[in-house]
């Protein structure tokens, strides 16, 4: 599985990529964006099978990518880690596509869990 | 904004030991001696209610966590990469804080700084809240500054070479 992480944090790339090993995701292929436009363009370059997408970046925020992926009718499993937990902008992101929204800090096993129902 | 201390304890508390593995615990806030820099990040709230959440972290505790979250070392880890660990702590923590208030807030992307002997000032707003934590050696605050209509007020003035958020 190709599993692309957006966040315009490099520590949070990281730490989000230990986390996904640790789930035992380190034999998929994890690639790295650093904001919501370059996830765009590698996006129409090359289909991953999931993104796993900040909410807060400079140039295109996690919920414009999200809309435009929806807007050019790419089929892709979206999903959100951010810091930003409220109720509403979990229920903004599932109404604009997003299957999940993972709320930081997490551990590997809220990686284990949701990314396993995914595939249930 | 009436919000419970313990939430802002056991989310800074929380998002440490999360991000870096550390222990922390609360600490008095106390005056350093000058000669240590200080990591400032800062993110604002605004929407329903408007402010901001500073995180202050020593210089040296901001290198040797950072270090902890890239594999590197303290001696080698880079100004960047401690800016960008001190920036993701400051939005784990506000964007946490924000989920407490009610009614609908935009966070922003954090902005850090690091220095010696300097004071942050959010224009038109005051601290409603400091906490000081220790951890590994270190000291860390997180403060809550809430934006007042007409300007601030100072209710934690400077007086230490430690640096404060203030009014302006």
């Amino acid at each position: 599985m190709r599993i692309l992480i957006v966040d315009d944090s490099k520590a949070m790339r990281l730490i989000v990529m230990r986390a996904l090993r640790q789930a035992g995701y380190g034999d998929h292929t994890l690639v790295e964006a650093t904001d919501g436009a370059e996830a765009l363009a590698m996006i129409q370059t090359t289909l991953p099978d999931l993104v796993l997408s900040d909410w807060n970046m400079p140039k295109m925020s996690g919920i414009d990518l999200l809309r435009s992926v929806t807007a050019n009718g790419i089929k892709v499993k979206f999903g959100f880690v951010t810091s930003e937990g409220t109720a509403e902008m979990h229920q903004l992101a599932i109404e604009s596509g997003a299957l999940f929204v993972i709320t930081k800090p997490f551990t590997p096993e809220t990686f284990r869990e949701t990314l396993g129902a995914l595939a249930a | 904004m009436n919000f419970d201390e313990t939430d802002l304890l056991e989310i800074t508390e929380n998002i440490w030991s999360s991000l870096f593995g550390l222990p922390i615990e609360l600490a008095p806030d106390t005056s350093s001696d000058g000669h240590e820099t200080w990591v400032t990040a800062c993110v604002q709230i605004s929407g329903s209610w408007e402010g901001a959440v500073i995180v202050q972290c020593e210089g040296s505790l901001a290198r040797r966590s950072a270090a902890l979250m890239f594999d590197s070392t303290p001696e080698t880890i880079a100004s960047d990469e401690v800016n960008d660990a001190m920036g993701e702590l400051v939005n784990m923590v506000g964007g946490n804080f924000k989920s407490l208030i009610a009614g609908t807030c935009g966070l922003s992307l954090p902005a850090v700084v690091e220095g010696r002997d300097y004071s942050v000032k959010v224009p038109g707003s005051h601290p409603i809240k400091r906490v000081a934590f220790a951890s590994d050696g270190g000291v860390l605050t997180v403060t809550v500054l809430e934006r007042v209509e007409g300007g601030g007020r100072t209710t934690h003035p400077p007086h230490s070479h430690a640096p404060r958020a203030a009014s302006r």
